[in-house]
Formats: structure tokens, sequence, C-alpha cells
């Protein structure tokens, strides 16, 4: 088997060069920067010979509270490096004895920033702690500059590096669920591949899209980055405040920045481990015997036998008496399992594996800073074999540094390595869905049994080399533990240079260049997995779909650039006004490119390689480039810290559209008064802290076009096809599509209003914004008669309107010296509705005005038939299927037409159809409270919305009695019958026969009430005393316990997962995960 | 501030920049593509353009016209007789539109796929194909081969959407969505036809004879297009003569003469090797047919390339043939089964091949031959037939009892019980077709002579080593007096049900024929006595009194929601529109009887 860091072979000699050059490179630069600018090589060693060899101190001081200029009691003062160490006695006061004057000082309480302050020789060190809290004065990363939080007045929500911190999350997305209001973050999967995905205020257009996320402002995949190199989230989530993204900015910006250094010299080291299981609701009838009677029962509704009675007697025999002599019988030659298979426990481990380290190295000076960090995540999937299961690697390099060469000019260098690997079992056909794997009849043998003889006594020589292979029945068995590989690896290198001019006081100019190489190498092995069947009299080795073998390489080299320009003028000279211009100017260019090339039939299964085949060969690439272009302005202008307005707009092109539609201008307005500055509102000084309205309004533009990067040019499809004559593939072109000239932008406007608080000496927080959406000129695809015989092209017909809001509320309180808590509540809702729409016939099926996105449409369940004379008294269900009887499901007749049916599927005859749900997501919290007692932290997340959900009818969906292999113990108890008739489902029928599914029509009767409240995350973390940790050299050291998923609540009725109910083949269950971590920085 | 104004004025510069600054950096061509500007210019390009219209026509189960066996799917023509009296499937695929068709149970839905209305993207491509063929730069002569094939393609498609619809819109052109075309009312039936019957002149005239390729699986030729032809013509001359309508006969002897020139002046002859207990489905078992001289056009497959489900969903299906199938072939008299005294009837499966025309045991699995075709995979095994719910020992059971091999041949089934992994050919069109078709065309016409039998159905039954059909002498079968025809024409038709079996022709056959009445014949099976339910043991099937003979059959469908076909004569000759089909354009109409 090849092993997946092989893959590291595949990058181009040039480019591992070229990472392996710049990183060294700057390695070495910092060094010798640090020793340059006066960093101490080695701090710790050079403070130990210090306390020998230097003079001693006797130091004191009083600590205080920064923002009620209260004094401290309590707090934990360190000497770095050292044993030393004391707290603050009632009155705030500490004194140290015998500490070298040139020592650190480390200032500690838990809910404050801490502090390092260097001694220099003083001997009263007097200090004020600053609340960790989200103060007025915290400063806000916003578009392309930063602002005071006093001073937004846009809607943006923030989440800072705590909410990403001792948590077991695989990847970001994961983190930010339920954390910022109206950020609706779906995970759609369990397995540590799929990301996360991200909605802004909810539905935006009936297109789909997602929010444009940046990082240190360049465009990244958020889940492929290190949580642990974040410092701050933020979420644009009003035109006004992400108007300086113009035409991207439709769904929402996420702005991602990275750590920097801090003061002195940081390194710190983390590693975690955790463990995995899928949740599973799931009850199988597990015992042959018990299962067969009950099939058979099921069968005979459509007139078949799954087993016969010999059979039966001989499941019977081993129900009986499980001895491995009645395991397996031959009959004329038919191998048979007598036993009780479990898939489940074959197929899946009880426990996944994860692990996590990372590393990281700061600091700074004045003149300097930088931040080196390294990650390393693995996780392992859910197949119970060691060898076969998917194994996951994530690689993360992060380099900053911020060189400050003179007073008015600064230049920062960074490059960003993120690194993938994965290594999973082959995709061979049919599916490998942990669905399908578990639903599985426990009849069903896996591998050739050893028997003392098979057909005739003496004739186990001849078997012998079967033994333990795989049946055909095994279904996806073989294919996951004895197939070839699925192998990929992806490499995102950004290299970004950036200067900042500040020539004079009050100007700011800033420049920075990114260039993205990518690269992704991804390989498919079809490789033979011979198997065998049970009839053996007719034995034969069976290929089943691994055959023909093939290998298939494809190799993806993407190269993006983004060049930002701004300068911003701020102008404080006249008191009580302030002025603030910006002007920036934005480009950029991509390019994407593949090869793909498959050869069929390996000339043997362990070389794997495309010269090693011996069959036809296919090759397929492609190229695609796009470019954009934007120019944006921010005009802020504050009077007297009362009065705030805010203007922003962007002028954007792009290469999407022709030359004469293709610029659009997008413009918006925010105003805000800070009530509480007023001088009627000075007797409310005390307590009221902040109250602040704001109102914006904007327009943005949306582009909508996903990879189509031509949308408005005519193209002809070309090709191989397979073996159209003789032989071969034969090459082909086909006709173009429609396309239209007169596409242009979709636009989205947005009118907000919001209400900041901040009570009690900021002990409680609370923004609450409302707004309402409208996108205009979605694009929206056109029907016109068939016999047009292509897809008409989009029109930009269609309108809708969001309406929704949201708030946050924060209390933070400490109890006496050693306790503290806080909560945390964010909670959001949002609807939308069409309000342009071109449907002439009104088929509710598709888009229509008036339409509430989600809405479910179905029947009313009457009840279940009791007899076959109420089947003929009550109104005939003929229309939506046959065969009634005692048993199936009665709906109700809403139209009176003494006839259920569909109607003719329009709004004006709906038949007995009506809205009976919603599946849209309303009300989504997230509740985070956190408790302190000493050096003990507990914090929890509850995440939770409310929404109805109708389960998918398809084949061998999971929900439904008797439409998979597997069967549930609940679908015999809940199943309609002679003795159980209030039961929940109708009588036993097998669903696969079309015709059965008349039963579970969309009705109101099965629909789900999805809503949950999962407890998303639990923390228990503890810093060791100063006092012994000191002794090891160490600054902190923190021990945590953590748990992912760890509980959930919600009436949806098993196995279905609220959480996780929209895709289509649950192919990886949500998982629990409970870890262990530690974290020690020097 | 000298500075603010030099940095400021460069801000601003900068920005005034960008008002110029729609430039070719903002041109972005699709850099792996073509366009209709830039394709059209060489043969080779009118050969890549054609391809994809075969590709189309091959595996678009919405373009049934090479319908051959499409991958991973139950769209075969081996399933097309499901519509039929002829076979049908035991219970495990029950739901599919093949039962439904056949029991009368369809009704309009919304979507178009249902009931087959589409496929206008291949028209399209047709249409822009014959718009553009002119701009290449080649000699007429070469521009009229592909014209050729465009025009073959649009009067199939046309035929098919004829034959199932009635009165269809005729497009020729490229449409846009400012087309009039597409909001008109449907188009007449006749006008619809005359286009088709141009296009297939068209093509007759401008196809070469042979383009090269050896009779390998290739392009359309000539001798395809008058095949196709004949068959389309036979069609449209006996709907119009038993629906009513005029110019039959001009139809009719366009079948007639297009199936004459491919008979007579054509390269084909039927495949013969003097084995009239073999021959007739031997060809129909092998991979390779090229150079077959019967075969005329085919699709083959190959192993890791191109494959189908044919024969695993065949096998899989549980399909049987009818009783009322297997009771149409006649003894070797000459005689049907009704008169003549070689009848050993049907108490037993061994005693319905007896004395029979050789054609019915090449077609049905007798229990001897079930180790010949390796259906019973060894001596040890129950021989079959082996009836649906029997369990234990035996070989892929069936619903009726008969079991079809007429196209079985295991080792095109590289690997049983898999999906997609057949590399069964389908045979398109083969002579015996022209054959049927010519005698029919001229018995219908009133001028068969004796000569042309000799030329034709004789020839079949040469092969098979089956008596003359004597024109002088045509028995007489006392099931089929009452069905208005004359024995002539009974026997030819029979013939035609016999020699085409599973070759997708019944269901077309019986509309056009305006013998739908036949299709409320449930399905029957093998007889069920006493003796059949010990013998079988196990068989899960259900069984019904025959109301002719008073006896006790299979009764295939029994129990299901198929049980009691029907066959509304006022509406069920065609197919319903499909809803969304009629909401985007009423002018349309929805056909009589499904409104």
């Amino acid at each position: 088997m090849k092993k997946k860091h092989d893959l590291w072979a595949y990058v181009p000699p040039s480019l591992k060069e070229l990472i392996m050059i710049t990183g060294i490179t700057f390695l070495i630069t910092m060094v010798c920067k640090s020793n340059v600018l006066g960093i101490p090589a080695s701090s710790g060693e050079h403070v130990n010979k210090a306390v020998i060899e230097s003079q001693q101190l006797n130091v004191s001081g009083t600590i205080t509270d920064a923002s009620t200029r209260e004094t401290m009691t309590g707090v934990n003062i360190q000497v770095k490096g050292a044993v030393i160490g004391a707290i603050t006695d009632a009155q705030g006061r500490y004194s140290l004895t015998g500490v070298d004057r040139n020592a650190v000082l480390v200032f500690s309480f838990i809910g404050y920033i801490t502090q390092e302050v260097p001694l220099n020789g003083r001997v009263t060190l007097n200090i004020s702690l600053t609340p960790e809290t989200v103060g007025l004065e915290e400063v806000v990363v916003i578009g392309y500059g930063t602002v005071k939080k006093a001073n937004l007045t846009g809607s943006v929500g923030v989440a800072n590096s705590k909410r990403l911190e001792n948590r077991p999350i695989a990847s970001t997305g994961h983190a930010l669920q339920g954390v910022i209001p109206n950020l609706n973050i779906s995970i759609r999967s369990g397995d540590p591949k799929t990301r996360a995905e991200l909605n802004v205020r909810g539905f935006e257009s009936i297109n789909g899209g997602d929010p444009l996320v940046l990082v240190d402002g360049v465009p990244m995949t958020l889940d492929m980055i290190n949580p642990s190199d974040i410092a701050s989230i933020n979420v644009l989530k009003d035109a006004s405040s992400a108007a300086v993204y113009g035409a991207r900015a439709a769904f929402g910006v996420i702005l991602v920045e990275t750590k920097k250094g801090r003061e002195g010299l940081n390194i710190s080291f983390s590693a975690e481990t955790s463990l995995s299981k899928p949740i599973m609701y799931l009850d199988l009838i597990s015992d042959s015997y018990e299962y067969s009677v009950l099939r058979n029962a099921v069968y005979e509704d459509v007139g078949r036998v799954y087993l016969s009675e010999e059979r039966l007697a001989l499941l019977k025999r081993y129900h009986d008496d499980p001895t491995p002599e009645n395991l397996w019988t031959v009959v004329d030659g038919q191998l048979y399992y007598n036993g009780n298979t479990d898939f489940i426990d074959y197929m899946i481990t009880d426990f996944a594996p994860q692990q996590k380290y990372d590393m990281n190295i700061s600091g700074a000076t004045e003149k300097a800073s930088y931040y080196v960090s390294f990650g390393y995540l693995n996780k392992k999937g859910y197949l119970n074999n060691k060898e076969a299961n998917l194994d996951y690697d994530r690689f993360n390099v992060l380099m900053k540094a911020d060189f400050k060469l003179t007073k008015w000019l600064s230049i920062d260098p960074k490059i960003a390595l993120n690194t993938e690997f994965n290594d999973e079992p082959h995709f061979y056909v049919g599916d490998r869905a942990l669905n399908t794997i578990v639903r599985l009849p426990p009849t069903d043998p896996i591998t050739f049994p050893d028997l003392p003889y098979y057909l005739e006594p003496g004739d186990r020589d001849q078997w012998k080399q079967y033994i333990g292979m795989y049946f055909t029945g095994a279904r996806n068995a073989p294919f996951a533990f004895k197939g070839g590989r699925d192998l990929y690896g992806t490499y995102d290198l950004w290299l970004t240079q950036g200067a900042t001019l500040t020539p004079v006081k009050g100007l700011r100019i800033r420049s920075d260049f990114s260039y993205q190489v990518y690269t992704r190498m991804s390989e498919a092995q079809q490789t033979e997995i011979p198997m065998v069947g049970s009839n053996l009299l007719d034995f034969q080795i069976i290929y089943a779909q691994s055959k023909p073998t093939y290998i298939q390489n494809r190799s993806d080299y993407n190269r993006y650039y983004v060049f930002n320009t701004y300068g911003e003028y701020t102008l404080d000279k006249f008191s009580g006004h302030y002025f603030k211009v910006m002007v920036g100017f934005n480009q950029e260019w991509g390019r994407n490119q593949y090869i793909q090339a498959r050869a069929n039939d390996l000339a043997t299964s362990n070389i794997r390689d495309l010269n090693a085949t011996t069959g036809d060969q296919l090759t397929a690439g492609g190229k695609s480039h796009l470019s954009l272009r934007g120019a944006f302005y921010r005009l802020n202008y504050i009077f007297q810290d009362k009065y705030l307005l805010e203007a922003n707009g962007r002028y954007d092109l792009t290469s999407r559209f022709p030359k004469e539609s293709r610029m659009g201008f997008f413009p918006s307005i925010s105003v805000a008064w800070r009530i509480s500055k007023e001088s009627f509102m000075k007797s409310t000084n005390e307590w009221l802290n902040n109250l602040m309205i704001r109102a914006s309004y904007g327009t943005l533009g949306n582009q909508l076009l996903g990879s189509n990067y031509y949308p408005y040019i005519s193209t002809m499809g070309m090709g191989l096809r397979p073996f159209i004559f003789d032989t071969g593939y034969i090459p082909y072109v086909s006709p173009p599509g429609l396309v239209s000239s007169e596409l242009t932008w979709e636009t989205v406007t947005t009118k907000n209003l919001g209400l900041d608080l901040l009570l009690f000496n900021q002990q409680l927080e609370f923004t609450a914004d409302i707004y309402r959406r409208e996108t205009k000129d979605m694009l929206m695809n056109q029907s016109y008669p068939v016999i047009l015989g292509t897809d008409a092209p989009d029109a930009n017909a269609a309108d809708l309107a969001t309406k929704g809001w949201e708030l946050s509320i924060t209390w933070r309180d400490k109890i006496g010296t050693n306790w503290g808590y806080s909560i945390n509540l964010a909670l959001s809702d949002n609807q939308s509705e069409i309000t342009k729409y071109k449907n002439p016939t009104g088929a509710y099926n598709d888009y229509y005005v008036g339409k509430k996105i989600g809405e479910i449409w179905g029947y009313e369940t009457y009840g279940i038939f009791q007899s076959d004379d109420e089947v003929a008294e009550a109104p005939s269900q003929a229309a939506i299927g046959s065969g009634w009887e005692a048993g199936d499901v009665r709906y109700k007749n809403l139209n009176n037409d003494d006839v259920i049916s569909p109607g003719s599927n329009t709004l004006d005859d709906p038949g007995d159809r009506k809205i009976i749900g919603n599946t849209s997501a309303r009300y989504s919290f997230g509740i985070n409270p956190e408790i302190t007692y000493k050096n003990w932290s507990l914090n929890l997340f509850f995440q939770g919305l409310f929404r109805d959900y109708y389960p998918s009818t398809g084949s061998h969906r999971d929900f439904w009695p008797f439409n998979t292999d597997g069967f549930e113990h609940w679908w015999v108890e809940e199943s309609w019958s002679e003795d159980n008739k209030d039961a929940y489902f109708p009588k036993p029928r097998f669903m696969r026969v079309t015709s059965n599914a008349k039963n579970f029509t969309t009705q109101t009767r099965f629909l789900q009430n999805a809503s949950y409240i999962r407890l998303k995350n639990l923390t228990l973390n503890y810093n060791l005393p100063q006092g012994l940790i000191g002794r090891l050299g160490l600054s902190t050291a923190q021990v945590y316990v953590a748990g992912f998923n760890v509980w959930e609540y919600s009436k949806i009725h098993k196995p279905l997962d609220p959480e996780y109910i929209f895709t289509t083949d649950q192919e990886y269950f949500m998982q629990r995960t409970y870890a262990i971590g530690i974290k020690v920085a020097f | 501030m000298k500075k603010i104004k030099v940095e400021l004025g460069f801000l601003f510069f900068a920005i005034f920049l960008f008002y110029s600054c729609n430039d070719e950096y903002l041109e972005r061509y699709p850099l792996d593509r073509i366009s209709m500007e830039t394709f059209w210019n060489s043969e080779n390009d009118l050969i890549a353009y054609n391809n994809n219209l075969y590709y189309m026509a091959f595996n678009d189960v919405n373009v049934p016209i090479l319908k051959g066996n499409p991958s991973g799917s139950s769209h075969s023509i081996w399933y097309l007789d499901l519509f039929s009296d002829n076979i049908a499937v035991g219970s495990s695929r029950l739901g599919t539109s093949y039962e439904i068709v056949r029991a009368g149970k369809h009704f309009p839905t919304t979507s178009p796929r249902d009931w087959g209305y589409e496929g206008w993207n291949f028209l399209r491509a047709v249409n822009i194909g014959l718009e553009n063929y002119d701009k290449a730069d080649v000699v007429q002569a070469v521009i009229d081969k592909y014209a050729a094939e465009a025009r073959l393609f649009r009067g199939l498609f046309y035929a098919d959407k004829v034959s199932r619809f009635g009165n269809v819109p005729w497009v020729d052109k490229e449409l846009n969505v400012d087309s009039e075309e597409l909001y008109l009312p449907r188009s007449p039936r006749e006008e619809v036809m005359n286009n088709v019957l141009a296009d297939l002149t068209f093509a007759i005239e401008k196809l070469p004879d042979d383009w090269g390729d050896g009779n390998a699986p290739g392009r359309v030729n000539r001798w395809a297009a008058l095949l196709f032809k004949s068959r389309i013509c036979l069609f449209e001359g006996t709907w119009l003569k038993y629906h009513g309508g005029t110019n039959a006969g001009t139809w009719l002897q366009e079948s007639a003469d297009a199936a004459r020139e491919l008979i007579e002046e054509g390269p084909y002859s039927l495949y013969s090797k003097g084995d009239t207990l073999r021959d007739y489905n031997a060809y129909h078992r092998v991979l390779d047919l090229t150079g077959n001289p019967e075969v005329i056009y085919w699709e083959k497959f190959e192993y890791g390339i191109k494959m189908n489900s044919t024969m695993g969903y065949w096998m899989e299906h549980r399909g049987g043939a009818t009783k009322s199938m297997v009771e149409d072939y006649l003894c070797i008299d000459g005689l049907p089964i009704s008169i003549s005294p070689l009848y050993q009837g049907d108490a037993k499966i061994e005693d319905v091949f007896v004395n029979r025309d050789p054609r019915l045991r090449q077609t049905i699995l007798h229990p001897d031959d079930g180790l010949y075709y390796m259906i019973q995979y060894n001596e040890n095994i129950i021989p079959g037939p082996w009836i649906d719910g029997m369990t234990g020992n035996i070989g892929p059971a069936c619903g009726s009892g008969y079991h079809v091999v007429k196209i079985y041949e295991r080792t095109m089934h590289i690997q049983h019980g898999q999906n997609n992994t057949s590399t069964t050919p389908s045979i398109l069109l083969r002579l015996g077709e022209a054959m049927l078709n010519f005698a029919e065309a001229k018995a219908e016409l009133g001028t068969l002579t004796q000569a042309d039998l000799d030329n034709t159905i004789n020839k079949l039954r040469d092969r098979v080593g089956m008596p003359h059909m004597d024109i002088s002498n045509i028995p007489v079968d006392p099931r089929y007096t009452g069905e208005g025809v004359s024995p002539l024409i009974v026997e030819i038709r029979r013939e035609r049900r016999i020699e085409l079996f599973m070759e997708g022709f019944r269901y077309d056959d019986l509309r056009r024929w305006k013998q739908g009445k036949k299709l409320e014949i449930p399905s029957m099976g093998i007889l069920w006595d006493a003796a059949a339910i010990a013998r079988y043991p196990k068989a899960a099937v259900k069984s019904s009194v025959d109301p002719v003979s008073g006896k006790t059959y299979i009764d295939i469908y029994k129990g299901t929601d198929y049980e009691n076909p029907v066959f509304d004569e006022t509406k069920h000759y065609l197919w319903p529109l499909p809803l969304d089909v009629l909401s985007q354009n009423p002018e349309l109409g929805q056909n009589p009887g499904w409104q």
C-alpha cells in the first residue's frame, strides 16, 4: 500500500525548494533579527544567572482594577522564571523580597489580562489590571482597517480566540457554531474532511451562496487554517460594514485575524488527544431467526419469501443451540450461514482517535515582532480496521513578522502553509455509506468459514485456500478493508508581503500583496478484490465492481494573487469633530488548471502506477482564469463622541460579465447616536456605561455564478466518448447552450437597526439588531417549453425578502475572591419569502410569490384505517396508491371532493395538501455559561434551533420501516397490527415496492420536530499553581478535559439526528468526542 | 503638509486610474473550450459533431432511436416487450413503467420523463448541425453525407414521437427563448410524417453504401436507412389503415419498396450455418458481430470500457415468456396448435416443445438445455425452469416458467449478479426484419405473391427447418378468425411475433394493428396443476383458471396492482402529454381520453 506521505513526492521540486528556502530564510532572519533587536537569545538562562550574580531588591505595590479603580485581592504575582511569588492582600497590596533588578514580574488574575512588567530596578510597582471583557475601547477589525468598538455603526459579530481554545474540534468551522448570532453553521457530516457550511443571516438567494472568508485580508478556506493561530473572528453582517467588499460581500464577510507576536519571548506548546464515537440511535434486530421470520411476514405482502422453511429451521436450530456445529450447513452444495452477523461491530470501531499538537514561538520589542507556529492534526476514521481506516492529517505553518524599519515605514512578511493529506478506502461503486453498512441483514455471512469438510468428508484441503475470503454478500466490507485507496494531498501556500507607511501624523498607507500556490494531488486506485459466492457447486472467484482495475491520477495547480492598497487619514484636531477618510484599491487574479490521467488494467494489485497498466488510457485536463478589480472608500465623522456617521462604497469590475455591464457600484451609509454620552444622561453614568442606537442602509452586489467563469460566452462541449463505434474512445463535440447577453448583478439591499447597551460596570452587555434584506434580480432558471431543447439562460427575474433579528446578552460577575462566572446568550431568527418569481402555473413545488423558504407541503393524516370497512367508506385514495386495507394510512379530505388527491399540484388546486411545516431553522441559539474557581474553570456551550423535517422516502433511507435490509426493533413495536391499533406506523409493508410508498407520502403524521439543543462543548480547565510551575521554568501550564457533542435533546424520532438530516446519504455520522489536553508556556 | 498632498494625490491618481481600468486585464476568455465561431472547418469537425449524435442516440434513454443496451439501466431493447403480451416479470421489479403501461394504469404526470415527451436536446443538436455543416470547407458531397446522418436521426426522432403522441410540434431549426415555435399548437401528424419521409428519403439518397468500416459497428449506411424507412412507413401505413386515415397505400408502398431495395440490392443475407436447431439464436449470443451477413447495424460493448447491465437485470427480473407467446409457435407441420394433430398439449413443460417450430426451443428454456446454455451451472443442479420462490440448488428463477434463453450467453455476463459488467451487444437492424416488413406491407396492399413469400418469410422458415408458407393454402387458426383480418395476414403477423420476439416490436405492432384489446388478456405462465406444484416446490406464484381451456395456469400479475389489465381503445393507443409540458404551452392540448 502506498503510504500517504509519499504524496509529498508529487510536489514539484521547484515548489518544494521554494517552501524550504523561504522557511529556512525566515527562521534565520528571525534569529538574527532577535539578536540585533536586543531580544535575549535565551531569557530563561539569563534570568537564572542574574538571580545569583546581580543585586537583589525588595519590591512592593498595589494592584487595582483598571476600570473601577478599586484595589484587587488575590492577584497572583510571579517572578518570571523563578520560584518567587506572592498574592495581594485584602487591601490589594503585595510585597516580594530578593528579586533581581532585571526580573520580569507577571501579574495574573482570572478574568483579567495577564501583564508582564520588567522591573528595571524599581522597588515600587503599582499595576492596574484590565478586565478581559469586551470593552468599549477594544479594537474591532473591519474591512480595510480597524475601529474602536464604541464607534462601530454597522452590525459586526465578534468572537475572540478564547472561543477556539481548549476544544476538541478538528476545524474552525465546528468551533464557531452558535457563537455569533446569525452566523449559521451547519455541519453535514462527521467526516473530518467535510467543510462546515457557513451562512450569514439566513436564506439569501435561490441560487445559494457562501460568505466571503478573508484571513488577514486574503480569501482562504476557513477549515484549512489552524484554529490555534486565530486571534479574532469578525463577521460583517449588514451592508454597511461589508460594503467595502462590494460584489462578493452579499452573503456577509467573515474576517479572520491571525495572532501577532507579544512582548518578550513566548514559547508555548499544546497537545491534545481525543476519541470520537459516531452518534447512532440504532436498535437493530440482530438475531437471524427472529429477523427472518419477520422479513418473511413482510415479504408476504408482495408474494415473496425471504427464506424458506428449511432455512428457517436451520436458523432456529442455531438460535436454540448456538454451537459451532450448527453455525454452517451445506445443503445441495449451497453453503448456509445460520449465525448472526453484527456488521456494526465488524465494520465500525468503538472510538476514532484524533491528535492535535501546536507549538508557537512569538515575541516583540519596540522595533519588531514575530509569530511562528506549527500545528499538526491527525484524525482517524470509523473503520474497525487499522490498516484500512481513514487517515487524515493536517499540517499548518504560519510565520509572521513585523519590522519597524524607520519611524514612518514598517514591513510585515508572512508565510502560511496549510497542507492536508488523506488516505481512505477507494470508492468503488454503489456506496461506502455507513448508512448501508449498518443496515445489512444479520443472516449474511462475511468470510468463508473454516469447516472440517464442505461437500464431503475429506475435502477440506481443496477448500482451504478460500478460508477467510470475503463473500460477495459482505457488501462494503471487502471493498473498504481489502480494496485500493483514494489519496490526496493538498498544499496551500500563501506568501504575503505588506508595508505600512505613516509619513505624517494621521495618515496611514497600507499595501499588501499575497500570492497563493495551491496544488492538489489525488489518486484513485481501483484494485481487484477476489471474493467468493456461497454456491459450492458453481464455485467461482468473483471480482464484482473491483474490476476492471484502474489507476487515476489528477493534479490541480491553481494560482491566485491579491493586491490591496489603501490609505486612511484621521483628523482629530478640532475639538469634538473627528474625521477619517479611507480610500483603497483591490485587484485579484486567479488561474486554475488540472491534468487527469487514467489507465485501466493494473498489471498487479501491488504496483499502483500509471506505468504498470496494460489497458486503455484516458486523459483529461482543463484551465480557467478570472480577474477582479475594485476601488472603495469609507468616510467617518464623529461629533462629540455622540453622533456617528459612516459612508462606505465600492466600485467593482469582474471578468465574469461582458465589458459593458462589468462595473457595479455599491454604496452604503450608517449612523449612530450614543445616547449615554448626552448631558441629560449624566445621572445614569453610574450604571449605564453605554447606550447606542445604530441604523444602516446599503446595497451589495452578487455575481453568484460559482465556477462559471464565462457565463456570457457560448462554448461547445468536447471530449472523448467510450466506444461509440468499433473500439476505444472517440472524440466528440456537442452543441453550445444558450447564453444571455443581458446578465447583470443581483443586488442585495439591507436595512439594519441596532442597539448596544453596556451596564453595571460592563457586567451586562446587550446587543440587538433587526434587519430586512431584499435580494433583487436574482438569477433565475427560466422555464420554457421543453421543445427549446436546452436550458434557457438564467435571467435576473426573481426577488426575495428576508426579515430577521439577532441579539447577544452577556453577564459577568465575581462572587468573593475565588468565584467568577459569566453567561452569554446568542439568539437569532430569520425568515425569507419570495417576492417576485415567474411561475405561471402556480406549481407549489417551484418557487412562487409569497412562498416562505423551507415550506413543506403535505397531506393531513386522518389516522390509520382500522378495518377494511373503513377503507370502503372513506374517500377514495386511489390517486395516491392502490390496494388500501386495514392498517394503511388514511388521509384527511381537505377540499371536500370525495377523493384524496394531489390535485394539479398548484396553489389554485392543491388537492388535499397544504403547508404542514417548514424546514428553515428558526430561533437559533447558543448559550455559553462559564464558571471559574481559583485555578479552575468550567466552560459549557449549548447550541440549538427549531425546525421541522420530513424524512426522505427514497430507497434505503433509514427512517422508514422495512425500507432497508436491517430491521429495527421499533419498526415492529410501533407498526400497526390487530393487536397494536394505536401504532405510530401503518402495518408492515415491504417499502421497496413503489406502490407501498403510498403510506409515507408527505403528511402531518410523520412530520418530525427537528428542534434540538445540544451540548456542543464542555471544557474543564485547571491552571497549575504558579508556585509549582515556576519551579519548572514555566509561565503557565494548563490541563483540560473536554467534550464535543456531549449531550442532546430532541423530539425527533430515532434513528434520526436532528442536526444531521439534510444529507441524503449518511456517510459519516456526527460524532461524540472526548478529549484531554495540556498546554504549557515558557 | 506637502507630503500629505503628494500621498493623497497619489491615491486619487490611483482612483482615476481605476476608472480607465476596465481594460484587457478584465477580458478573460475560455482557455479550454471551443466556440461556434472557431469550429466548423474540416470534415473532421463534422465527424466529431455527428459522433455526439450517435452517442446520444445510443445512450440517452430519452432518444430511443438507436436503443441498444444503455449501461446501468433497464432501458434496453430487451425490455420493450414487457409493454406487451410477450413477456412478463415476477414480483421483484413491479412498479416500473413497463408493468404500468402493460396494465393500462398509466396516467398523465407532471414530469416529461415519465412518458417520453423529451429528448428535444437531441433534436436541437441535429438542427444546429444542419444549420452549420455548410460552413465547413469541404465539397458538397461530403457535407451531404453528414447532413444525411443528421436528417436520418431527425426522421427517426419524429417517427418515435408521432408513434407515441400522434400530433407533435415540428421544429427544424435552432430555437431561442423568443421563438414563436415554443408556443404553437402541435403540427398535424400528416405534416410531420411527410417531413419524416423527406428526411428519410434525403438520407437514403446521400448516405454511402459503405463507410469502409467492414460492418464493424460504425456509422449508419444507406442500407440501414432503407430498413428504418421500411419500418417507419409500415407503421404509418398500417396505422392509417386500421385507425382511419388517407393514403395508407402510399406509405405501405414506400415501406415495401424500401424493404425490397434492401433485400434485393443490399449485401446482406440471413445468417445460417445449416443447423436448424441452433442458427436462429446463435448469432444473438455472440460478442462480436463483425462480418455477420444478416446484421445491418449493431452496438458493441467491451469489458472495462463500455458495459451494460442487460444480462444481469434480465436474469434478476425473473422475466419469462407468456403462455400466449408460447402458444403462437406453429407445429412442425406448419399448422397452429389449435388445429395441428402433432400438438402434445402442455401437461408438462417438456410436452410444449414436442413437434414445435424449432425457434421455440431456441427461445424458451427446455429442461434438457440448461447445461447447454450454462444457465444450469452443472449436472448436480435441479434442471430448470426454476420458478420464483424456489430455493436451494437452483438456477435463476423466472416468473412464468417459460424462461427466456434467446439472448442468454453466460460468458458475456462477465460477473454474475453484478450490475453493469455485461458485454451483450445489441442487434439494432437485421435483414430478417426487412423481410417481415416487406411481406406484411405487400399483404396489406393485397399484392403479396408466392415469390414474395419465398423470398422472405420462407427463407426465415428454411433457416429453422419449418415448412413453407403456401399462399394458396394458408391455415385458418380458429383462435383468430374473429379479428377481421385475412388468415394470410394473421400468419404473417404470427411469423413476425415469433421471429422478432424480444426485439422490441410487439407493443408498437399491437397499437398499429389496433389490437390493443389483446393486452386485456392477463399474462399467464405454465400450467399450474398438482403435478407442477409438486415439481416446483416452494414456488411462490399465484394462479388463475384460463377461461378458454378451463385449466389453471400461473397468473403472473395476480395479487398486484397490475392484476386486471385494461386497454381503453379511446385513449390507450396514444400516450398522454405530461402536465408540465401542457402548462408551459396550453396550445398543445392533451391527447384524447387523457384530459
